[in-house]
């Protein structure tokens, strides 16, 4: 009994600790990451004109009139970084989303289905993880038509294999719960049992990982825009304005400056986030 | 205690090819990066089939590697063996 | 031993071995979780199962509902032998055959609520009219009645979870309930009342309990004959006045007169290895059939 009593009772502090730093660092996050959701949806209804070139206002600083400056063909700067992080937000949600339904899928069947069919599954998420994921990407957005669905589906198709492993740990972990095996022993179909047993609590594991993955994914594509195989002109997104800032860096901090700033604080965003989530699961449990 | 950092110099190895795509890039270096950013533009399948060759290499070696070392690491990878 | 015409589950010969794997995957041996084992539970009466962690009981119990499969041996309900059955048809045999779990904090789903845990063998199980109604009647015959039903486990407490996973047990009206250790994770106190609702409900419903525990006091309470396992092995078995009155073999005297052991690995482990501090008793290599020493009374020589 004085063990049993003894455990939680030296587990406490540690957790309250925790507990008070977090939700700041993550209201901030949230703050952060709604105001740019806020402004790429309503993009379309402000008066931001990314396209139109002013040959008489070239490559000058942040000003009243530009807020945050005009890139080398006097294109307003505020403007193409919101609609730059219109795209980036996309590729980097719809490429979690992908990501995400994949991992947990392959997941759970590995974890929940017959041993062999884990090995096998286990065995594809080692192949595909072994491979110089850099490299393999970028084989196969050029090779594929580049544009806006090609990135998301590379992205999401090859960062899937972290959720796996993780939601079929979990799954694994769950599948030995006494309910579980209840509901096996009546003869509750496997689909079911899955569905409303394993999955409530397997769910929590996602979440935490998909946040994960939309800064992976965001990354990603800003690295592939930088280097010039993801997004395409006349499309930009936060990378691919990285990349024609390169030639000016000294004369024009600003044009790599805000975006490049832009991504990190969205990505650390997104990390916050994420540890907030699995600081709250890991009190609930 | 040292397994893990044996796991990562493994997976450092592949990293000499990878990680450095987007430094050379940046930094103007003619490296492997660039030459293989510029061979997959331009289609050029002899560069790419190489380098793909070359970094496939590199990830096998290095896990070898790092195989290698965990047997020196810790004795008990190697007694599991004779245990059985 | 001959079939008796009050027997309802029948375990013949049953063993359940588990390969124990070297690194390679190769097997170096082999673990005997239950060995040669061969009991009757007969209609009506509360069979305890008894011995330390790591003895086997909780593997005999589930090989008797055939949640897991025997390496060999056959296990009968009525006659039939459940082993020779394809899965298809062993599933209807699941509705006579219930079971109430020993953690009520793993035993029940976190995410659904009272009611839908215990409709749920009935939606499977039943094809009744009104399973709505027959769930709430087995919540309320266990003291769960009103809105209590439509909250989560987290609301309850040990005891009250416990109930709600006998009501799950008991409302398909079941003709057998393995009860593995049900009372061992709850406060004394509500042990006891945990208990005296067993005894009720099988009172009202003619249910016939195994009841898995390694506490005696309990047993002593509910049980009318009593089977003592060790390492896997069926030692004793007899009526459970005379049992305690007079055991005969060893083990079960030194078991009477030990101390539970709070760790269960450490118990586990302990229970697999013969060790220096154990009374002495033969061990041959193949398990020999019980002798019976008086009326009703088996011993393993």
């Amino acid at each position: 009994m004085t063990a049993a009593t003894a455990g939680p009772a030296t587990r406490r502090p540690a957790l309250n600790r925790v507990r008070t730093s977090v939700p700041a660092q993550a209201w901030v996050a949230i703050g952060f990451l709604g105001l740019l959701v806020l402004l790429s949806l309503l993009a379309p209804v402000l008066p931001l004109d990314p396209d139109t070139t002013d040959l008489d206002a070239m490559s000058q600083p942040p000003s009243p009139e530009h807020w945050f400056g005009t890139d080398q063909l006097g294109r307003d700067y505020f403007a193409r970084v919101v609609y730059g992080g219109r795209i980036s937000l996309v590729v980097g949600f719809l490429a979690m989303l992908t990501a995400t339904v994949i991992g947990a899928l392959v997941g759970v069947v590995a974890g929940f289905a017959h041993p062999r069919v884990d090995g096998l599954l286990m065995r594809l998420v080692d192949f595909l993880s072994s491979i110089p994921w850099m490299i393999l990407i970028i084989v196969v957005s050029v090779f594929l038509k580049p544009g806006l669905a090609t990135i998301i589906i590379v992205i999401g198709g090859f960062s899937w294999m972290a959720t796996a492993r993780l939601v079929r740990a979990e799954t694994l972990s769950v599948k030995e719960r006494a309910y579980v095996g209840y509901s096996g022993y009546i003869g509750e179909r496997p689909a079911r049992i899955v569905i409303r047993h394993i999955l409530p609590e397997v769910l929590p594991t996602i979440l935490v990982a998909a946040t994960a993955s939309v800064s992976l994914a965001m990354m990603t594509e800003a690295s592939l825009s930088f280097l010039g195989v993801g997004i395409q002109q006349p499309m930009a997104s936060w990378g691919s304005l990285l990349q024609t800032a390169q030639g000016n860096l000294q004369q024009l901090p600003h044009l790599a400056l805000i975006p490049g700033l832009l991504i990190i604080a969205t990505v650390l965003s997104f990390n916050a986030l994420g540890n907030a989530l699995r600081h709250q699961l890991s009190r609930e449990a | 205690m040292l397994l893990p950092i044996v796991t990562q110099i493994g997976l450092a190895l592949p990293l000499l090819v990878t990680g450095a795509i987007i430094t050379e890039t940046i930094f103007g270096w003619p490296g492997v990066g660039p030459y293989f950013l510029t061979a997959t533009k331009s289609l050029d399948y002899p560069v790419i089939l190489a380098i793909l060759l070359l970094s496939a290499t590199l990830v096998i070696v290095g896990n070898l590697i790092a195989d290698l070392l965990y047997v020196l690491v810790d004795p008990r990878v190697r007694l599991q063996r004779s245990a059985a | 031993m001959t079939a008796r015409t009050d027997e309802l589950l029948r375990a013949e010969d049953v063993s359940r071995h588990f390969p124990i794997r070297g690194p390679f995957g190769t097997r170096t041996g082999v673990l005997k979780a239950v060995d040669r084992v061969t009991l009757d539970i007969r209609r009506g009466e509360t069979l305890a199962l008894v011995g330390e962690s790591g003895s086997g009981k909780t593997t005999l119990g589930r090989c008797l509902l055939q949640m897991e499969p025997v390496t060999s041996g056959r296990v009968r309900y009525e006659g039939v032998d459940l082993t020779a059955l394809p899965p298809q048809r062993r599933r209807g045999y699941h509705r006579s055959m219930q079971v109430i779990y020993q953690d009520p904090f793993s035993s029940l789903n976190p995410h659904r609520t009272a009611l839908q845990q215990v409709l749920e063998p009935l939606r499977v199980l039943t094809t009744d009219a009104d399973p709505t109604g027959r769930a709430l009647e087995a919540l309320e015959q266990v003291g769960i009645t009103g809105d209590a039903v439509h909250k989560y486990p987290r609301a309850f407490s040990g005891g009250q979870r416990q109930r709600i996973g006998i009501a799950r047990a008991i409302s398909v009206r079941p003709a057998f309930v393995m009860c593995d250790e049900p009372v061992s994770a709850l406060d004394v106190s509500i042990q006891a009342q945990i208990v005296n609702l067993l005894t009720r409900l099988q009172g009202e419903l003619g249910l016939t309990y195994l009841f898995i525990s390694h506490d005696l006091s309990v047993v002593r309470h509910i049980a009318t004959r009593v089977a003592v396992m060790y390492r896997g092995r069926l030692l004793e078995l007899g009526d459970t006045e005379e049992v305690f009155a007079d055991p005969r073999h060893p083990y079960t005297r030194s078991l009477l007169r030990a101390i539970p052991v709070a760790d269960p690995r450490r118990a586990r482990a302990a229970a697999l290895r013969p060790s220096p501090g154990r009374p002495e008793f033969d061990w041959p290599e193949e398990p020999q059939p019980l002798v019976e020493v008086s009326p009703g009374h088996l011993v393993a020589t």
